[in-house]
């Protein structure tokens, strides 16, 4: 076994830093009984602040003899997830303390969670990873049903922990297969194992459980019912953290085993990708169209994204567009992660209140929620129209820098069907988001139109996500750039 | 001097942010701040106009301004401009204080909103015209989408939803395969997204630039739009507001044709002839359609939307004319449809302000109520049918003769059936003018019509003397296109030479024909053919050997 | 303004005032005329035709001094081309040579006239509506004057599509008539249909000869061999007579709509709805005679085209008889002059065609006089009759209206072609001219065009003599007759000005019999040096004249002359009823115009407008915007809704879609190689 060096510490800096900030929180909830408990959030955003930090400085190193390496990649990913980490514990203060629910839990589990997805930003080991997923899926399991009332959440949780399991047993078995292969797990090893059938199934496994997790088509179906029955709040972390994390170790092991089997089977998990990617970007978009429940739609619609981010993966494939597709891959999630949980944040500030926690009004979600948003709250329709502008593609937002990322490596890689139909199909979005903007600008509000006031926590999440979005995409420069240098140092 | 250009494009912008911190409910003060911006930025490029250099040897692009962008991605904010762009400039810029000031009392409810939309509207259109980097230029296109999509949406008229979905998703769809191109162009041309770059370098087969030709000119057909993509023009037009239609025939619709010119032919000459005569064709067939449809319309927007697809076929034949006349012709044919039309469409929004419907049953006679207004639309009219003395002439007259005398196979049969929607404009157009000024007043309401406001003169006095100075005195508006088409026309040249490498024996098609009795001889006995031919030349018979 | 007849530089930079002159007087009245009140807008609006005659009168000065004078205009637009010269370049240039010389006195002259003429015939307008007929008329004659002295076919189609507007606008002048307004409208389609004609034939002969500007076409046409056949461009492999045939075809298709021959007529008579000064100046002397003027003017071109001028002669000889039948049934008495108008005009053509150019032209002049003078007599007689237009509800108006009738018998005579009135001489040298011309294209053409022409000419003394003789004489009819009184001073005025015209223009047309002496062709000789080389090509040689067709035509005019009074005023007064009850079916077909208009109503207009309509809903809405765009839409949402129904929560079933599908990798990966 390797030697641990105190630099490898330095490197898994973030990763300590977050753990930390949920034991504080969780032990200040215990001690602390006060009902005031803005200074949660609070400290999750400083946490999370100070954890990116760390992650921007580690050094790029490999740690544990390789198992986990810190470099531009999972620097930039864990930075990510931290961004939406903050963003989300925004959202989630403003969200929980306006129904009387929030805990230091809540702000505790996101911290674990992102824990996870930053070890999993590292990992180039399949145990690693798999322990990774499992620290980041059981919080979110928890976040789902995190406030224990109500029949949806809980709903939520056990489907995606249900599914998630199964998720993870291939995955399991995928890496024992690929140890009997190459007596060991690490990707390095996958490189250089010679690509007997053992090894292919082993990583096709490995594949299919990563795919679930980044709710590829076919394995996607647990993604609506999970993003919409879950706290909006958490959905919103979902979305984000959970997708640039598991793109990173899809991306990561995707390279490994298509350089260790391309002499055999390489080609062949090239084309899985490119069907999965294709399937993913029409169904997603497909059945984002008929929905009337926002929340579902942007379910769907981070279905299709993670279409687009597979066109990505797919490029990498290719050495001389690995580069561009690498940093596209990055810079997509991040303009997603300001993207998505801004319109979640916009969601959640709409969706019909409940009486008692146990009561779930119909049509909490629904588009008619949105109609007239533009007179009562022009800011706030303001921003979403930004976000939803956003997550069609359409310029200057950091939607259609990212898109334009991808496709560039796409095409790149020559693979010219691949950009089309990402483009084709990214017109439908255009209708299904357009339609929400229909609603808040151009019909009178419905109903009883309650004086919704969001919360300054709210107010802030979205304005900050609003900004991003929009600097994003007029002035993508720094964020493109160390994105270019992290795919760099790949 | 280098920033001027920059300014232009991006003062409407501040306007708007400016415009953020007034109060909502103030909607004077809105009218006010968006028609201060926009003449200050007509000021301001009144010094493009005169600080444009005509001279022979100017540079191509002026004004010129190159800083990196996104370098990471090879994107650069390139922009410049040339006699064309300028034109287009100039046309923007003085339309859209015009369609402020005849917003004035039209848009009543929030006012903010559409002010802002339409100032950044105002930004996306210049930067259309004005950009040099492929991908500058595409988002520039599509940012236009969404204030357009806005103004129809909110402040139109009954059936505006589904115009507008139609309207933003119809042209996105079009559009997008034009971002793959450009993806592509940049990996053929050295990796740039620079257009004078991709014009130089661009090394592609001849598929795959047939392929990329396409994918530019579908945005751009239905931009245009050219039959048979033009069904969202109609829903467009006639559920905008005034200031929408306006601004969707002054300015939208010439991002098409512009396009055109200045990508889809330049960068893919050989493409472009390969399709000419589809696109002739498709023009042609646009002229007469749009007039057919125009003739059976019951509602005076949607007839003069369809005029519209009409008079859009004439710019896109002097296009694919491909001889000195014709693509002069068809430059100047943009400017004069953005006035004219543009005219049309004030003074349409000037009738649904007096009477809130746009049915022409509904009016008739009204000329004795409002002497002015009818003498407004008459001039109009007639620069829509093209009178000589009237801005219409000029272009369709060039863009008709440069047809007939292009290298064009064909090209009396284009030029003749072009031609005759100079007939058909005069029906529908006198036609309407007939049914809602002349005659006896059936309804009542129309007794107690107001005629011009002051503002509302300040609103046509513009646009009906440029119809008649760029009717009697159109050189300063022509010369500014001279240089832009020699250009063109020395592109396809070469690309022809390109071709009759591959091709021995391939006959010239581009530029003008030259006057046919300087090559005229005798004819040798066997090669008499008879004097009684067919009127017109039949297709084949082009060129001598 | 001296130096003009100085020198003729001065003159020709003078030349633009004649046609800015009434332009100014329009844009002035235009815009201030309601403020300037009645008598200022007929003072700026007679004075500025005054002005533009004078001018006028003194370039006709160099013109008779033999000179031809030619103000090189300004650029217009001119499109500059790297590897040779400049095919489209317009300018403003003028040019006046005896042909235009003489149409401008005309259009001033006879303009004027009727200027005065209507100030009062307009005096029941309002303000507003005073200001605007002046207005009209001014620009009227500002755009023909521009016609006719444009150096350029492209200018000339300038002036050529302005009258056509200022005819749409003055025959719909009382547009709150329906039925005007939309006879304007007709007027200017059917010119609009001409002028595509005109536009072709503009464009083909840009392709052959590279310019529009007359002088340059006379200059590249002079000795042009037909025969040499063409290299390049549209007419690749014909002939230069084919292309040239084409080209002027084309033009005369311009000008059979412009000049109400067949075909394009039909707007003529209903052009009568407008105000009578109109009819006279524009459907009478000036606009339709365009035409005439334009085949004069590009006569070189014509005469090497035999076939054109074939086409010429033949439809003007069958426009003059056609017209001349319709004449004889119509009880308007406008319609009667309308038509009577087409007839002439086909004569007019026949002389042009014929090759006998300067009758043609001096026909034109003529027609100018006595036709305008019969036109406001007809308007002083409805003055009179309170604007009743119905000849059989006169009678006797000869004693009531003393002036009027005395003058409009000089216009009868005129037209009927009774010595020695103008109308005999100049209608007389375009038959006989015709009669011994020679068509290289069709021979026998000239006579068949003589023998339409003298049945035309005794169709037009006897309808002529029949609109006299009802109108004026006999006793009156109608009570309105019984109490009609003579017009203003100011209206028969002009009337009798014309009436001398008409008289003494007979100078113009003698025939060179020995007894003339110099006097003799006159005009002929006046204008050859414009047609010379016409005539050259046409080689055409001064004969020696005939007498027997003057005998003929002055037999045939005296005869139906007669008999028409005798029908209709004389002892033969039964007759026209006999006629009507025994030919019956044919009376009404005449009287009905041949139904001419209804069948292009069923021909042309109603097809265009269904297959209009049928486009509409099949192509557009049906087809492109149902099928395609919407059609589309619907499908995407269908497939969207069908796979949203799979999405039903349940977990076993997601968990079992999980398991295929990683089956299904495996089978993928491990069959791409897994061996």
């Amino acid at each position: 076994m390797p030697v641990f060096s105190s630099l490898d510490l330095a490197a898994l800096l973030p990763v300590v830093v977050l753990v930390c900030g949920g034991l504080v929180l969780l032990l200040s909830e215990v001690f602390l009984t006060s009902s005031r408990r803005g200074y949660q959030a609070a400290l999750t955003v400083v946490v999370a602040a100070v954890a990116a930090a760390a992650a921007l400085a580690a050094p790029t190193r490999n740690l544990f003899g390789g198992q986990a390496a810190s470099d531009g990649f999972s620097s930039f990913i864990t930075a990510t997830v931290c961004a939406g980490l903050a963003l989300s514990a925004l959202v989630g203060a403003g969200w929980l303390h306006a129904r009387g629910v929030e805990r230091g839990e809540y702000y505790a589990l996101a911290l674990f969670g992102s824990s996870g997805m930053a070890l999993l930003g590292m990992a180039t080991d399949l145990l690693v990873a798999f322990v990774a997923i499992e620290v980041m899926s059981l919080s979110t399991y928890a976040l789902a049903a995190y406030p224990r009332r109500g029949r949806r959440p809980a709903e939520a949780a056990f489907k995606y922990f249900l599914l998630g399991a199964f998720s993870s047993a291939l995955l399991l078995y995928g890496t024992a297969l690929v140890y009997g292969a190459t007596g060991s797990t690490l990707f390095s090893a996958i490189k250089r194992g010679s690509s007997g059938p053992l090894l292919v199934t082993g990583l096709a496994l490995v594949g299919a459980g990563l795919a679930f997790k980044v709710a590829a088509v076919p394995f996607h179906a647990w993604t609506p019912d999970v993003y919409e029955g879950a706290p909006t709040p958490v959905t919103a972390f979902m979305a984000a953290g959970v997708k640039a994390a598991a793109f990173a170790v899809l991306a990561r092991a995707f390279l490994a085993s298509i350089v260790g089997a391309r002499a055999a089977a390489g080609g062949g998990f090239v084309e899985v990708i490119t069907i999965l990617a294709v399937l993913t970007m029409l169904f997603g978009n497909l059945l984002a169209l008929p929905q009337r429940s926002v929340k579902r739609m942007l379910a769907y619609s981070s279905i299709a994204h993670a279409g687009y981010l597979l066109v990505g993966v797919v490029a990498a494939a290719r050495p001389e567009a690995r580069e561009g597709a690498l940093s596209g891959i990055l810079f997509y999630l991040a303009s997603y992660t300001a993207t998505v949980i801004g319109a979640f944040t916009v969601v959640a500030a709409l969706e019909k209140r409940a009486r008692t926690p146990d009561e779930e009004p119909a049509g909490t979600w629904d588009l008619a929620r949105f109609s007239g948003l533009a007179r009562r709250r022009p800011g706030m329709a303001l921003a979403m129209t930004v976000f939803l502008v956003s997550l069609a593609g359409v310029p200057p937002t950091a939607g259609f820098v990212a898109k334009l990322f991808v496709f560039q490596a796409a095409i790149a890689a020559q693979e010219y069907m691949l950009a089309v139909v990402g483009v084709l199909t990214s017109t439908l979005g255009a209708y299904y988001y357009l339609r929400v903007v229909v609603y808040m600008y151009m019909r009178p509000a419905e109903g009883e139109a309650e004086e919704l006031e969001p919360s300054p926590a709210i107010a802030i999440a979205i304005g900050v996500a609003a900004l991003l979005v929009v600097v994003l995409g007029v002035g993508p420069e720094p964020i493109a750039s160390l994105a270019r240098a992290a795919a760099v140092g790949f | 001097m280098k920033s001027l250009l920059s300014a232009v494009i991006f003062l409407p912008t501040a306007g708007a942010i400016l415009a953020l911190f007034f109060p909502r409910d103030e909607g004077r003060q809105h009218k006010a701040l968006a028609l201060v911006v926009s003449l200050l930025t007509f000021a301001l490029s009144l010094g493009l106009w005169f600080g444009f250099d005509l001279s022979r040897g100017a540079p191509e692009f002026q004004f010129e301004l190159n800083r990196p962008w996104i370098p990471s991605l090879g994107i650069s904010y390139h922009v410049g401009l040339d006699g064309v762009a300028l034109l287009l400039v100039m046309l923007t810029t003085a339309l859209t204080p015009i369609v402020v000031l005849s917003a004035w009392s039209a848009v009543q409810e929030r006012v903010k909103e559409f002010m802002i939309a339409v100032l950044i509207l105002e930004t996306a259109m210049i930067g259309t015209f004005a950009a040099l980097d492929l991908v500058l230029f595409y988002v520039f296109w599509e940012a236009v989408l969404i204030p357009m999509y806005l103004l129809i949406g909110v402040w139109g008229s009954a059936n505006r939803l589904y115009a507008t979905i139609k309207f933003f998703v119809y042209t996105f769809v079009a559009s997008v395969l034009m971002l793959v191109a450009i993806l592509y162009v940049y990996f053929h041309d050295g990796r740039s997204f620079d257009y004078v770059t991709a014009r130089q370098a661009l090394q592609v087969t001849a598929e795959a630039q047939r392929w990329l030709f396409l994918a530019f000119a579908l945005a751009f057909a239905v931009k245009v739009p050219m039959f048979p993509v033009h069904t969202w023009l109609p829903d467009a037009h006639t559920e905008a507001p005034t200031a929408g239609s306006v601004i969707l025939a002054g300015v939208l619709l010439k991002m098409g044709t512009f396009g055109f010119f200045r990508y889809a032919l330049p960068l893919f000459p050989e493409a472009a002839l390969a399709f000419r005569p589809a696109l002739a064709a498709l023009a042609v067939v646009g002229i007469v359609y749009g007039a057919f449809m125009s003739m059976v319309q019951k509602d005076m927007k949607r007839l003069v939307a369809y005029s519209s697809v009409s008079h859009m076929g004439f710019v896109m034949l002097g296009l694919a004319a491909l001889s000195a006349e014709g693509l002069t012709g068809s430059v100047y044919q943009m400017l004069n449809h953005g006035v004219s039309t543009g005219s049309l469409f004030l003074l349409v929004g000037m009738l649904y302000e007096r009477r809130h419907t746009r049915l022409i049953s509904e009016y008739g006679g009204i000329a004795k109520q409002v002497p002015w207004l009818s003498a407004a639309f008459v001039v109009v009219t007639l620069s829509s049918v093209g009178l000589p003395g009237t801005n219409g002439f000029v272009g369709e007259f060039l863009i008709l003769s440069g047809t007939w005398l292009a290298r064009l196979q064909g090209a009396s049969w284009y030029s003749a059936v072009g031609a005759t929607g100079v007939i058909l404009g005069a029906v529908y157009m006198l036609w309407l003018v007939e049914k809602v000024f002349y005659g006896k007043i059936g309804n009542e309401e129309n007794r107690h019509l107001q005629d011009l406001s002051v503002r509302e003169w300040f609103v046509l006095a513009p646009m009906v003397v440029l119809i008649v100075v760029m009717g009697l005195a159109p050189q300063p508006f022509l010369n500014p296109i001279r240089a832009p088409v020699e250009r063109m026309l020395v592109r396809f040249q070469a690309a022809e030479q390109r071709l009759q490498r591959e091709q021995p024996g391939r006959k010239p098609q581009v530029g003008t024909e030259p006057k046919a009795i300087a090559l005229a001889r005798p004819a040798e006995p066997a090669a008499v053919p008879p004097a009684n031919a067919a009127p017109l030349a039949p297709a084949g018979a082009q060129g001598g050997h | 303004m001296a130096s003009i007849l100085q020198s003729p530089e001065a003159a020709q930079s003078y030349l633009w005032a004649i046609i800015l002159l009434p332009l100014a007087g329009a844009i002035v009245n235009g815009f201030l005329g309601r403020k300037l009140g009645k008598g200022n807008v007929v003072l700026l609006a007679v004075g500025v035709m005054g002005g533009s005659f004078l001018l006028s009168l003194m370039a006709f000065y160099w013109v008779m001094q033999g000179r031809v004078l030619h103000f090189a205009g300004q650029t217009w637009f001119r499109i500059p081309l790297t590897d040779q010269t400049p095919m489209i370049a317009a300018t403003w240039g003028l040019l006046v040579d005896r042909l235009s010389g003489t149409l401008i006195l005309v259009v001033t002259g006879v303009g004027f006239l009727i200027h005065v003429y209507s100030a009062s015939y307009m005096g029941h307008e309002d303000e507003a509506g005073y200001a605007r007929f002046f207005t009209y008329l001014n620009l009227f004659v500002a755009a023909m004057l521009t016609l006719v002295l444009g150096d350029s076919l492209i200018l000339t189609f300038v002036g050529w599509e302005g009258v056509g507007l200022c005819s749409y606008l003055l025959i719909g002048f009382w547009y709150t008539d329906e039925q005007k307004a939309f006879c304007g409208r007709k007027a200017f389609v059917t010119n609009r249909i001409g002028d595509f004609g005109f536009l072709i034939g503009l464009f083909a002969l840009l392709s052959i000869f590279g310019t529009a500007d007359y002088g340059r076409l006379a200059l590249a046409s002079r000795d042009l061999s037909t025969t040499l056949v063409l290299q390049n461009g549209v007419f690749a492999g014909w002939t230069v007579g084919a292309a040239l045939t084409f080209a002027t075809l084309g033009l005369f298709v311009g000008c059979t709509g412009k000049s109400a021959q067949l075909p394009l007529y039909v707007w003529l008579p209903d052009a009568m709805a407008g105000p009578t000064p109109v009819s006279a100046l524009i459907h009478a002397a000036t606009m339709v005679t365009a035409g005439v003027y334009l085949v004069a003017r590009t006569s070189f071109l014509f005469a090497l085209a035999p076939a054109s001028m074939a086409v010429v002669t033949f439809v003007g000889g069958a426009t003059a008889l056609f017209a001349a039948l319709i004449a004889f049934t119509q009880n308007d008495i406008k319609k009667v002059l309308a038509y009577s108008t087409v007839s002439q005009l086909g004569f007019m053509f026949i002389g042009v065609g014929a090759g006998v150019y300067f009758a043609g032209v001096m026909h034109l002049v003529t027609h100018a006089f006595f036709k305008a003078l019969l036109f406001l007599g007809a308007g002083s007689v409805m003055h009179g009759m309170g604007d009743d237009t119905d000849i059989r509800n006169m009678g006797g108006l000869w004693k009531k209206m003393p002036g009027t009738a005395r003058t409009f018998l000089v216009g009868t005579l005129a037209i009927t072609g009774i010595v020695p009135l103008s109308g005999f001489f100049s209608k007389d040298a375009i038959l006989a001219g015709a009669f011994f011309s020679h068509n290289a294209a069709w021979p026998a053409v000239g006579k068949v065009a003589y023998w339409l022409g003298t049945l035309a000419a005794a169709g037009t003394a006897f309808y002529m003599m029949r609109l006299f003789a009802l109108t004026f004489a006999g006793k009156p009819r109608t009570h309105a007759a019984e109490h009609a009184h003579e017009s203003s001073p100011v209206m028969t005025g002009p009337l009798w000005v014309l009436a001398i015209l008409s008289v003494v223009a007979l100078v113009l047309g003698l025939p060179n019999f020995p007894v003339f002496g110099s006097w003799g062709e006159l005009f002929g000789h006046f204008t050859h040096p414009v047609f010379a080389q016409a005539d050259k090509a046409l080689g055409i040689h001064e004969g020696p004249p005939h007498l027997w067709p003057f005998a003929v035509a002055w037999l045939v005019a005296l005869v139906m002359g007669g008999l028409g009074w005798a029908m209709y005023a004389g002892g033969l007064k039964g007759l026209p009823e006999r006629f009507t009850t025994r030919f019956g079916g044919l009376y009404r077909f005449a009287y009905d115009k041949f139904r001419v208009d209804e069948l292009y109503e069923a021909v042309v207009i109603k097809p265009v407008k269904l297959l209009a309509f049928g486009l509409w809903r099949v192509v557009d809405a049906f087809i492109i915007d149902g099928l395609l765009v919407n059609g589309s839409a619907r499908t995407v949402a269908a497939f969207g809704s069908l796979f949203r129904a799979f999405q039903n929560g349940d977990v076993q079933r997601y968990a079992a879609v999980i398991a295929i599908a990683a089956a299904a990798i495996l089978w993928t990966v491990l069959g791409s190689g897994g061996h």
